[in-house]
């Protein structure tokens, strides 16, 4: 029996003609980085803001925690929601001892969280003073305290550098890593890709593909091929009809096979053929690739 | 009650913004109390009607001082809207820092929010109140001819009516806030209403006209009263009041509910 930490069935909201969110059903493991994908206005925030109820769905129902009282669940997540939310005229530290007492928690791990993102040095500095990436990272800070047992993070890296974006994808994998469930909406491909282990693709409000990220990339019907001898290797690859497709790309073969095969079938069968391969890899399709092709299918 | 009130303070003590419209309510107190006196006595040095004269002995008499400033205080166009205003800001900003959306996904519930902000209500009424009740000491000890516990003590129910009617009005800012959402609407409303109530009086009945909003909370404390007006009150044909009604204090906390409703209403039927 899977743990689902969230299950979704059903969620729609309109706003006016417009559907955000359409019949969205979702479910999500405990202890999974569960990407939500999609361009802007594909419904990723509206989705995050009906879980928080912050947001009314217009039907379809949820359940945190396999159906917690509404106060309590929210109580054990820590969110960002979409643009850094605090009170411009509290500095960095009271704002998070006030999100501890919302929280009904003490408040003894404010400071840490504060370290953690690299704020301890401007922690009594005003909100309004910071700047942006600033007041993104004390958004991440607020999510950490208390320990939540659910993270959500929507756009996390927004108006971060590089660098930034580097050490907000560290914290990201290493609360992931110590099992808390992250629920991260985001644009961006490679970020999902980079931190992800399950993916939603939205569009539209609808989804167009929900799963393991690793099954995603992972297509293994595409396989690179290098030998020795490469002309009897195209022969071979003529002969044998288990390719599709032949391409020649540089150095090597690009095949797509008709069904799976494994690499050691694949070795085993040109060894028994006398052609030695230098070069036999699994084609790993990017996701970007394979969110561009969703989203031309839809 | 205690947590969602410690969450307020925690938002309200550090805001330099409350505490300077704090500042601009006290001095227009003290500025129009102690005033006072002043401005009647200039005006009577040219007045040859010695009733008025007297009306600076009587005005701060011991118990009539509670009955008097409570009823000025709490006046529709005057100081009250100072702390309408600061009620109204402390609801916006939530809006425009977007931060009601913060305390929902933290862990407040919409109840919780706006109940949060009812006992901010509560507490600023409170506060009024005691700082009607100091300012009153304090002219009264300065101005009274008669200082006993039994004159001191007496009529202070008018304090009590001072902060229904203050919790009334202060709810009624924290539902303009709710409604409107944005500062600069609300604060416009809170201004343009009472004149709006004031047109639509005309048009109505006059046996509706005191369940009116603005009326109904403003009718607890109806007139002041001193020992002089109420000796010269035949002639001048104003009956004025003496005590409390239960009757308005009740219409007064229906109308105080109402707005709670309203606004709990509001707020969990709308996205925030």
């Amino acid at each position: 029996m899977k743990d689902i930490v969230l299950s979704i069935q059903g969620l729609t909201k309109r706003y006016g003609s417009i559907t955000a969110v359409s019949n969205l059903d979702l479910d999500i493991e405990r202890g999974s980085v569960f990407g939500i994908l999609g361009p802007n206005g594909s419904g990723k925030t509206t989705t995050l803001g009906v879980l928080l109820d912050v947001t009314r769905a217009d039907s379809g129902s949820f359940s945190w925690f396999g159906g917690l009282p509404e106060k309590t669940q929210r109580k054990r997540i820590g969110a960002i929601l979409e643009v850094p939310l605090f009170y411009p005229y509290l500095t960095g530290r009271q704002n998070l001892q006030l999100v501890a007492k919302i929280k009904e928690l003490p408040g003894d791990d404010v400071d840490e969280a504060l370290k953690t993102v690299d704020l301890y040095e401007r922690k009594d500095s005003k909100f309004r003073t910071y700047s942006l990436g600033m007041k993104q990272r004390l958004a991440v800070a607020s999510t950490l305290i208390g320990k939540p047992e659910v993270l959500i993070l929507d756009e996390p890296t927004n108006g971060l550098d590089p660098n930034g974006i580097v050490e907000i994808r560290n914290i990201i994998l290493n609360v992931a890593a110590q099992g808390v469930t992250i629920i991260l909406a985001s644009h961006i491909l490679d970020e999902v890709q980079k931190t992800c282990t399950h993916v939603a693709v939205l569009e539209k409000g609808k989804k167009l593909y929900s799963g393991s990220v690793q099954e995603v990339l992972n297509d293994a019907h595409w396989v690179e091929l290098a030998a020795e001898n490469m002309a009897s290797l195209h022969l071979e690859l003529k002969n044998a009809g288990f390719a599709e497709n032949i391409q020649e790309e540089g150095d090597k073969y690009i095949i797509k096979l008709g069904s799976a095969m494994s690499q050691a079938e694949l070795n085993r069968h040109f060894f028994s053929k006398g052609i030695v391969l230098t070069h036999l890899a699994h084609r790993k399709k990017s996701l970007e690739k394979y969110f561009l092709e969703l989203l031309d299918k839809s | 009650m205690m947590k969602l009130l410690q969450i307020e303070l925690r938002k309200i003590l550090p805001y330099k913004m409350f505490w300077v419209m704090c500042g601009i309510y006290l001095l227009s107190l003290l500025f129009f109390s102690w005033g006072l006196p002043s401005l009647i006595d200039y005006f009577t040095m040219k007045s040859d009607v010695p009733e008025i004269k007297l009306i600076t002995k009587f005005l701060y008499n011991f118990p009539d001082i509670w009955q008097n400033l409570s009823w000025a205080a709490s006046l529709r166009f005057f100081i009250k809207i100072f702390i309408g205003i600061i009620m109204i800001i402390l609801v916006t900003n939530e809006y425009s820092y977007l931060t009601v959306r913060h305390n929902i996904f933290n862990g407040l519930s919409r109840t919780d929010f706006l109940m949060s902000k009812v006992y901010v209500a509560g507490m600023l009424s409170l506060a009024a109140t005691l700082l009607i009740f100091l300012t009153g000491t304090t002219l009264g000890l300065f101005y009274s001819s008669t200082i006993t516990a039994h004159a001191f003590f007496g009529k202070m129910i008018f304090l009590f009516g001072y902060f229904i009617e203050m919790l009334a009005f202060l709810l009624f800012s924290t539902m303009i806030g709710i409604l409107v959402k944005r500062t600069g609407f609300a604060i416009g409303l809170l201004f343009v209403y009472p004149i709006l109530e004031l047109i639509i009086q005309q048009k109505i009945p006059e046996s509706i006209q005191p369940f009116l909003p603005l009326n109904a909370i403003n009718h607890v404390l109806r007139t002041p009263n001193t020992s002089l007006i109420q000796f010269r009150s035949p002639e001048f044909n104003v009956e004025l009041q003496t005590g409390l009604h239960a009757q308005d204090v009740l219409v007064t906390l229906l109308y105080a509910a109402v707005f709670v409703f309203i606004s709990l209403w509001v707020i969990r039927k709308r996205d925030l």
